[in-house]
């Protein structure tokens, strides 16, 4: 082994009070803005105010809020990193254009029609742009099915940072299991005192009394083989559910985050949403800088980490399609995917509902363009540091095995640890996936609500109601949409960058196609917009659904499970690609060929949208 | 029958799309082809073969070790280009400050301001405020 090599960090590090700190002023500091925003909002209506901001996005509030990071970005993809190495750079690679994209592609015809339809949310463009309430309630179902999808995964994520910056927390774990399950004897005794449990059945149990399971699997695995298959069926559950760790950090950290978040957000609706993110947006691009040249400093250079790591892993680490830790033949990145991860970053924060209702709330065509200018830079000190951190992490922690996605936490921690005031500094540092993680779930919040009480209440149900009605509702929709999601991670979800993934892939499909066909399109007619929103969310149900739940073999399809990240909510890759291909594809045509084939849209509608309007006296 | 023209700000928008969509393809096809023909390797089994892994000891002495490794013909060294890899390099960091060279460009000379107008609230607003 060459000499040059570094010792890996000897222990894991860990938060000390100044973590806490940092964190907690961090929270004040949102909760501040969420009152900031809260007074903002009260000029014109309150529909407007708190869902729109009344429609005065400034360039920089615009620019890194709409289409910029969720809590994946230093999450789910620094443990990619970590995991495949520098391919990596290729799966993220189609940021370099996502600042034209996100807003030149469909910005301004968005923010005009938006002004013209006076339309408040998606489901409320989608409906006065071709007068069909059917489809502003199609899009509201599609929106509030993946928001849920994409939040409530976020909301583990937040509790997690949480936990992790306690003083003295061990683990730091961000991964699926992140505590021991133990059988306890006061366990046994419960079983014991259980009718119909057999003594042979709890001499079982007893001997594995006080034993740690890294895990859910690793206890259900010597389950099974102890146990015989009654006695399985019948205590194996409830076996499992015994053993499993209670987490009180986690709780405590779940219950601070969700009444931190909920609480700015009610303050200040969509305005609070947008200033938290654009607070933390700016803290996220100084903690990244800091980290990389802590990083840097601390490995002695980018070449010398990658050796490095190479030494450690193997050529897939320096060379697509990426290493494989599990030496089994997965290929992290074909060209098929190379392509596919083109195109899904790209059109997902393209069309994503939480970025087109910024757009629409932008106040002019200046913003839109400096917007450009800001995101541009902003996204170039972003992901590729990010990359260039992970690999450095790779050098100084080499054996994280199934806890990589501790890599950004693990280096905050690390390379601050020789820093006068070190844990202060880590904290901040971890202020950044903390930020990005609350700014998510205040926008998705946002978009939340509004489907709810703007396009389901208001527009189907009471057309009439009150301002003071609708701000009740529009809060109480916000306390209801928290407490389902600390529902939801009571026992925490799973596969959170997965499901990042999927939502991004079904709101693209579901909403891509129907949103240019809207903004340049004037043969455009309802029906055709219906079959595009329909059978694009529809086909990547039907690919996801069959990755999920193993259908490739009963409907003749070849296995792919060895082509992507390794995860069980995956998508089936039909010929190699990801659905986002198959299912932009199937709503284009369906588009096009099902507009072409129905009765054109009312000329008089049209020329209000599409031609120059006669300039008021 | 008076002419009538197209909405400035449609004709301005779909300038501007069609150029930023040209500009995706373009990313998407050099960094794609790129790293596939310089930094893929094609036998699946040497992914993660350690012992495809050479260190050299540097020419020179302080220097960094040279990276060896053979993916399929024969052992290579790996080419750096500023601390990246070098197909990274061309493939994806350098495409990348190219983009945000060219967005900003296509922000200070593509994109042409235009009035989006007024929504109908904050024009009934306006209206009410003349009266």
């Amino acid at each position: 082994m060459s000499s040059f090599l570094f010792a890996a960090a000897a222990s894991k590090p860990h938060g000390g009070i100044g973590t806490l700190v940092a964190l907690a002023v961090f929270i004040l500091a949102s909760g501040w803005i969420g009152v900031l925003a809260n007074r903002a909002v009260h000029s014109g209506s309150f529909m407007k105010g708190f869902f729109l901001g009344n429609r005065g996005l400034g360039a920089w509030a615009l620019a890194l809020t709409a289409t910029v990071q969720s809590g994946g970005t230093f999450m789910g993809f620094p443990s990619l990193v970590y995991t495949h190495g520098w391919i990596v750079a290729l799966w993220i690679g189609s940021y370099m254009v996502v600042p034209i994209t996100g807003f030149g592609i469909l910005g301004k015809r968005l923010a005009q029609l938006s002004r013209r339809l006076g339309a408040i949310t998606i489901p409320d463009f989608f409906r006065e742009r071709f007068g069909s309430p059917a489809l502003g309630l199609l899009a509201s179902i599609c929106i509030l099915f993946y928001m849920s999808f994409m939040m409530i995964a976020q909301f583990k994520a937040g509790a997690i940072v949480m936990k992790l910056s306690w003083p003295g927390t061990e683990s730091l774990a961000m991964s699926e299991e992140f505590s021991n399950y133990v059988l306890g004897a006061k366990h046994i005794e419960v079983f014991r005192a259980k009718k119909g449990v057999k003594p042979e059945t709890i001499a079982k149990l007893e001997a594995l009394q006080d034993k740690p399971f890294k895990d859910v699997s690793d206890l259900e695995g010597t389950l099974d083989s102890l146990l015989t298959p009654e006695e399985l069926k019948a205590h194996k559950g409830a076996v499992v559910a015994a053993a499993a760790p209670i987490d009180w950090l986690y709780f405590a950290g779940l219950g601070i985050f969700t009444l931190t978040v909920v609480g700015y957000t009610m303050a200040g609706g969509f305005l609070a949403a947008v200033w938290t993110d654009l607070f933390q947006s700016v803290m996220m691009f100084f903690g990244v800088i800091l980290l990389l040249v802590l990083a840097l400093w601390r490995v002695g250079g980018l070449e010398v980490a990658s050796v490095t790591a190479v030494q450690q892993t193997g050529p897939g680490f320096i060379y697509g399609p990426g290493y494989d830790p599990e030496g089994i033949g997965r290929q992290f990145l074909p060209l098929s995917l190379a392509i596919s991860f083109f195109v899904l970053w790209v059109y997902s924060g393209l069309s994503s509902p939480a970025g087109m209702v910024r757009i629409m709330a932008c106040d002019s065509t200046q913003t839109l363009r400096r917007s450009i200018y800001l995101l541009s830079i902003y996204n170039c000190f972003i992901y590729i540091p990010l990359i260039i951190i992970c690999v450095c992490g790779r050098t100084l922690f080499p054996n994280l095995g199934g806890h990589s996605d501790e890599i950004v936490p693990l280096m905050a921690l690390e390379t601050t640890r020789d820093l006068p005031l070190s844990s202060f500094w880590a904290g901040l540092i971890l202020a950044a996936p903390f930020g990005a993680i609350m700014a998510t779930v205040s926008s998705y919040l946002v978009v939340i609500s509004s489907g709810l009480v703007r396009d389901i209440y208001q527009r189907f149900i009471e057309p009439n109601a009150s301002e003071g009605r609708l701000r009740f509702l529009s809060h109480a929709a916000m306390v209801v949409v928290g407490l389902v999601a600390v529902a939801a991670n009571i026992q925490p979800v799973k596969y959170l960058q997965a499901m990042v993934v999927f939502s991004s892939t079904g709101t693209a499909c579901t909403f891509l196609i129907p949103a240019l066909m809207a903004a340049y399109w004037r043969r455009a007619s309802v029906s055709g917009v219906l079959a595009a929103m329909f059978l694009g969310a529809g086909t990547a149900l039907s690919l996801y659904s069959i990755g999920i739940f193993g259908l490739a073999g009963i409907l003749g399809l070849p296995d792919n499970q060895l082509l992507g990240q390794v995860t069980s909510f995956r998508p089936y890759y039909l010929c190699g690609c990801d659905p986002i291909v198959w299912g932009l594809s199937i709503s284009l045509i369906a588009g096009v060929a099902v507009s072409l084939c129905t009765p054109p849209p009312d000329a008089r509608l049209i020329s209000k949208l599409f031609d120059a309007q006669p300039a008021k006296a | 029958m008076p002419h009538i023209q197209e909405d400035p700000v449609l004709i301005s928008a779909r300038r501007e799309a069609l150029i930023v969509f040209a500009c995706w393809v373009i990313a998407m096809t050099w960094s794609v082809s790129y790293c596939y023909l310089n930094g893929y390797i094609t036998d699946p089994s040497l992914i993660s073969d350690k012992k495809k892994v050479e260190v050299r000891q540097p020419a020179q002495p302080g220097g960094i070790p040279e990276l060896w490794v053979d993916h399929g013909k024969g052992s290579q060294r790996v080419e750096f280009v500023l601390g990246f890899p070098s197909w990274i390099f061309w493939g994806v960091a350098l495409p990348w400050w190219i983009c945000t060279a060219f967005s900003l460009f296509f922000g200070a000379f593509i994109v042409r301001d235009e009035d989006l107008g007024l929504d109908p609230e904050a024009a009934a607003a306006l209206e009410a405020a003349h009266v």
